[in-house]
């Protein structure tokens, strides 16, 4: 069989795979993948760290992005090769825009940049990345992960809007940003808590039907120190007149949680009584609008 | 209940923009006229509609397309190189749950793979010769529990894999899932799932993973992969059956979680989506659906009433499985357009699992048991496939023979720490009341 691979590893003897006497389910390798594995295995067993194990790495990177195995190797060498880490991260980017959702790519990409110490332009290259797919799971999850380790909170709150403006129900946008509010050291939510109100209302009046702020709205105001009823008296109404026209679930479900809350602050059985009927009635509304979820209703219905 | 059976128009349940189009918006639409006319047939307002009876689960299609896998799988199968331990189990427990029989062929050469993946470390890789990784691992284990034999169990070393596992522990409770590598809630589920199938659960093992677990719950109620993370379908599984099995599910608010999740079940399509405001996926009908047993457990043993048949609309998940994601010429898919993959098979199928069959929670035996008189059958009765067990995803029988084989077995001589194999021993052959 002729060789796929240049001259320089002729002195390297292949390890083949070895998948027992009877292999169940055998990928049909092409012949460079089969060839540059076996090299791989060899280099590995002689754990060598070299420019040309480098190489290699990379090329096979190329067949099979997601091999868990090549990118660890591939750091190791990184560690004792003095490699340009900067050109590292470019082959990310390669990578990167036909495998979005790969773990590895993400994950070595944190290894470099944790080495270089160095946050670079990584905010604006995630978001270059979630120009592609807004909702990337594992941009987020870099992204907070760059923002904690390096401490760059102060601009973020500015991107969250930026993405939300993008797109309103980007919830991973939405997560972000109580995220940052919540997670910024010395942060201080009540004192942001009026304008974050104002913020999810904004949203919510342009686009009721849209889920995240609604979930936004009482999750910041949870977070705070006080509770839903503190601001019964503001947003009962807000609910009440944006169903003028027609009703919306997650305005009820909103009202639902407001006086659930305010149940919790009464002491006379007959004004709980009276609250317990409100919230009742509220659950019947939603059995009615919000049918998938009908047998969930009516199970908070009778837990009045 | 379910879609097909509502006395509306599709029209009428379809999302509503309100007039403001954004790139979600536009995408669900899509989805959305994918969906109706594989529903509209069987609607209930439809003229001369098919009924229901006729919707079937193209069973043998189904078992063909996972066997020709078994045969081998084409170079394009390349990129998942270091994915073999997971297309082993997503193969084999996708044909136990339609009930095809493994021959005695496909049975060694699987015990031979999945050996061939093993390190002398104890941990399994995802290829033979690939290092360690502990979601291979898991799937190993898995498989293994599925093939079912006593030769199949005794490939696991478990003393060394527990040492391997110690050795992933992080200070907060969390694991890496290999070593240097990325630290999730899925790497939790991966070890605790697998350590309990073996018995080899302890005290400095589990030690402060229900606190990691429940610092990644977020204000959405749902679970996310790491502190911080948006609340997402399969770490929420991940979670949610870590703590099932560690017995600290109060650690987490299950109200919040119930809430979230119930939010997840697609109106129309009657699948979930995996976060809020993202599409249905078929892949979910798992991950989503699967934390449903596992809530509706919680709630038992609170002594709360609810419905008999628990929480989601398990008729209207059918649907979308059986309309929406099923390939003619066998496997299972994402959503409409899509292209059929072992994964989606896999998983379609445990979702289709659990909304057929119901657990109730035992609460003298303290495990799940299937209620036969619960059974919700969408379509054909022949379309009636094997009960998955709800925190391990094998089926109920492959999971009672693993556990019950190895729950007479302590392992002993783990590492040199004496106190680590007694208290190994310790909680061996008890109750799981009495554990930790
Ligand atoms: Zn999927």
């Amino acid at each position: 069989m002729e060789s796929v691979v240049d001259q320089g590893w002729a002195d390297v003897e292949r390890t083949y795979q070895d998948e027992g006497p009877f292999e169940i389910m055998p990928i049909a390798y092409s012949i460079e993948y089969k060839e540059k594995m076996d090299i791989l295995r060899t280099l590995m067993k002689n754990n060598e760290k070299s420019e040309r194990a480098l190489k290699l790495t990379e090329d096979i990177i190329a067949l099979s992005p997601s091999n868990y195995v090549i990118w660890k190797y591939r750091q190791e060498i990184i560690k004792e090769l003095n490699v340009d880490l900067k050109g590292e991260l470019n082959l990310f980017v390669e990578y990167a825009e036909e495998n979005p959702k790969c773990y590895q790519l993400w994950h070595h990409r944190q290894v470099i940049i944790e080495k270089l110490n160095d946050p670079l332009d990584e905010l604006q290259f995630i978001h270059d990345m979630l120009q592609y797919d807004s909702k990337n799971y594992h941009a987020w999850t870099y992204r907070e992960w760059i923002v904690r380790h390096f401490n760059l909170w102060d601009e973020e709150i500015k991107f969250s809007d930026t993405m939300i403006k993008d797109d309103d129900r980007n919830n991973s946008a939405w997560n972000y940003r109580f995220f940052i509010l919540t997670e910024k050291p010395d942060n201080d939510i009540e004192a942001v808590l009026k304008d974050e109100i104002e913020y999810a209302k904004q949203k919510i009046n342009f686009d009721p039907t849209n889920q995240s702020p609604w979930m936004y709205l009482k999750g910041i105001i949870e977070k705070s120190k006080y509770k839903l009823a503190d601001f019964a008296d503001e947003l009962l109404p807000f609910c009440e007149n944006l169903q003028k026209i027609e009703p919306y679930k997650y305005a009820l479900e909103y009202q639902l949680y407001t006086n659930e809350s305010i149940l919790k602050t009464l002491n006379s059985e007959k004004e709980q009584e009276q609250q317990k009927d409100i919230c009742r009635t509220i659950c019947s509304k939603l059995e009615e609008c919000d049918k998938i979820r009908k047998k969930y209703w009516k199970y908070v219905r009778e837990s009045y | 209940m379910g879609v097909l059976d509502l006395p509306f128009s599709f029209d009428e349940i379809s999302f509503n923009d309100g007039g403001i189009q954004t790139e979600s918006s536009l995408v669900q639409m899509e989805v959305e006229n994918d969906v109706k006319p594989l529903f509209q047939p069987y609607h209930v307002l439809e003229e001369n509609r098919i009924n229901y009876d006729h919707i079937n689960l193209n069973r043998h299609a189904h078992i063909k397309f996972l066997r020709v896998g078994l045969k081998g799988l084409s170079s394009q199968a390349v990129g998942l190189d270091a994915s073999q331990a997971w297309i082993c189990y997503w193969i084999l427990h996708a044909l136990d749950l339609l009930g095809a029989t493994l021959s005695k062929s496909e049975i060694e050469r699987t015990i031979n793979t999945i050996s061939a993946c093993q390190n002398p470390t104890g941990g399994f890789g995802g290829g033979p010769q690939q290092f360690s990784h502990v979601a291979p691992t898991y799937a190993a284990v898995n498989t293994l529990a599925i093939i079912g034999t006593e030769e199949a169990y005794n490939v696991v070393d478990r003393e060394k894999l527990y040492e391997w596992f110690m050795s992933l522990k992080q200070p907060d409770g969390s694991f890496q899932m290999n070593e240097g590598g990325e630290i999730d809630v899925r790497g939790c589920y991966c070890v605790i799932a697998t350590a309990k199938l073996l018995n080899i659960l302890t005290p400095e093992l589990t030690k402060d993973v229900a606190e990691f677990v429940a610092s990644c719950q977020t204000y959405e109620g749902g679970i996310g992969g790491y502190p911080g993370n948006e609340a997402h379908g399969g770490y929420t599984f991940c979670g949610l059956a870590t703590l099932e099995i560690l017995n600290k599910t109060d650690y987490i608010d299950s109200e919040a979680l119930m809430e979230w999740l119930t939010s997840c079940q697609m109106k129309l399509e009657g699948g979930f989506q995996g976060r809020i405001n993202k599409l249905v996926d078929g892949c979910y009908s798992f991950w989503q659906g699967g934390s449903f047993p596992l809530l509706e457990a919680i709630y038992t043993r609170n002594q709360e009433q609810f419905d008999p048949c628990g929480f989601f609309d398990r008729e209207a998940l059918q649907e979308y499985i059986l309309l929406c994601c099923q390939n003619q010429y066998g496997g299972l898919l994402d959503k409409p357009r899509k292209s059929p993959d072992f994964y989606h098979t896999c998983y379609c199928l445990s979702g289709l699992s659990l909304a057929q069959h119901y657990y109730n929670y035992d609460t003298i035996q303290n495990d799940f048991k299937e209620n036969p008189e619960l059974t919700t059958i969408v379509g054909k009765v022949s379309n009636l496939i094997r009960a998955t067990h709800p925190v391990h995803n094998i089926s109920m029988v492959k999971e009672k023979r693993i556990t019950s084989y190895f729950s007479n077995s302590s392992i002993v001589n783990i590492g040199s720490n004496e106190s680590i194999s007694s208290s190994i021993e310790i909680i061996t052959n008890k109750p799981k009341e009495e554990q930790v």
